[in-house]
């Protein structure tokens, strides 16, 4: 239990995936423009715990002996669990595409395959990856509403501001360590 | 982006990612942009001669086989040949094949175009690189350099120096601003609700 909380609180705040490893910015970022941040937020990271344990199931099992395949097999299987979640909650395209190709979900899986985890230690580190992705979109979508675009510099205006605002939040998770 | 085009800012953000992670070091930056370039030049290839096999519903689907194949094929050579950077950045090469880049590319821009990004998506990252390991680590590609190896700003080494060093290159050429990105800019799509 207590080796479960650690790894969980580890994941969720130390050892970010999106802002302490910066993956999937863009996509994550691109997700925060619309008003339902919520809902993505559930949808992108439920997908991303399902995948990444169906992935952890097979890197201990089938892939062994075979770990070159690893990222190939990883693609497909976080492309399935992306078609099926569509299926079942009857999602749009858009947040299909963002939760397909949102670089976390595939980081997440080969990072948890790297560190050789057991059942427990990558349930908690799994889901709490996923509740750090949640708090990362809704940091984002926070900061971002407070953007005023009339007052930041030309060459700042639009994307880069976006990229500059993920930067001093990120630096603020640096703290955690 | 009206004229089935994505400007250098979007491309830019899209593939912040390996912009940001993979950066921290001139050799690590060098490998991730020979990954880049070689991943859409590769699988743009592919898709050009395979358009009118994989056109319609099973487009996705076709996407995600061709972009996981040329991933993993180009991590493989880069294992292989460039290894020493390789190690510093072998997650960040294998999550190109669902990076926003590389599936925005093959959807929007013709070879040509798509030629000419990727090189310069490759100066930007080895810009970026050289800038974190000068200011940050006070060498370049190991080698240390006197004065600044005493002066680091250790911030630039880390990933909050990588976004902000990537906002400012961004900001560089940014003429026409996009200020909101929706995945409707980026994808047609309405082919596979039908």
């Amino acid at each position: 239990m207590k080796e479960f909380i650690s790894v969980l609180i580890s994941s969720v705040l130390v050892n970010n995936v999106v802002m302490s490893k910066a993956f999937g910015v863009s996509a994550t970022l691109t997700a925060t423009n619309n008003k339902k941040v919520l809902s993505t937020s559930l949808y992108i990271a439920s997908t991303m715990f399902v995948s990444t344990m169906i992935a952890w199931v097979l890197s201990t099992t089938v892939l062994t002996k075979i770990s070159f395949l690893n990222t190939f097999v990883f693609v497909v299987v976080c492309a399935l669990v992306a078609f099926g979640f569509k299926a079942i909650f009857k999602k749009d395209c858009t947040e299909f595409i963002l939760a397909l190709l949102n670089s976390a979900v595939l980081g997440l899986c080969l990072i948890n395959t790297t560190a050789e985890y057991t059942i427990v230690p990558a349930i908690s580190a799994t889901l709490g990856a996923s509740l750090g992705l949640i708090i990362a979109m809704f940091m984002y979508a926070g900061v971002k509403s407070r953007i005023n675009q009339k007052y930041v510099a030309n060459s700042f205006k639009g994307l880069p501001i976006e990229i500059l605002a993920a930067g001093i939040i990120a630096l603020a998770m640096v703290a955690f360590k | 982006m009206k004229e089935n085009k994505i400007s250098l800012v979007v491309a830019l953000f899209l593939g912040a990612t390996s912009l940001v992670g993979a950066t921290a070091t001139v050799n690590g930056a060098l490998t991730m942009g020979v990954a880049v370039v070689a991943v859409l030049l590769i699988s743009s290839l592919i898709k050009l001669v395979l358009k009118k096999m994989i056109a319609g519903k099973i487009e996705i689907a076709a996407n995600i086989v061709i972009y996981a194949f040329v991933t993993t094929l180009v991590a493989m050579l880069l294992n292989a040949f460039m290894s020493s950077g390789y190690k510093l950045v072998s997650l960040y090469i294998a999550v190109l094949a669902v990076d926003l880049l590389v599936w925005t590319n093959g959807e929007k821009l013709s070879f040509k175009d798509t030629v000419l990004l990727a090189v310069k998506f490759f100066g930007a990252l080895v810009v970026i690189g050289a800038v974190r390991e000068l200011l940050g680590k006070g060498s370049f590609y190991g080698i240390e350099i006197p004065f600044l190896a005493k002066n680091t700003i250790t911030v630039l080494a880390s990933v909050p120096g990588g976004f902000m060093v990537t906002a400012f290159v961004m900001a560089i050429f940014n003429k026409e601003p996009v200020t909101k990105l929706t995945v409707n800019d980026l994808f047609t799509c309405k082919k596979e609700a039908e």
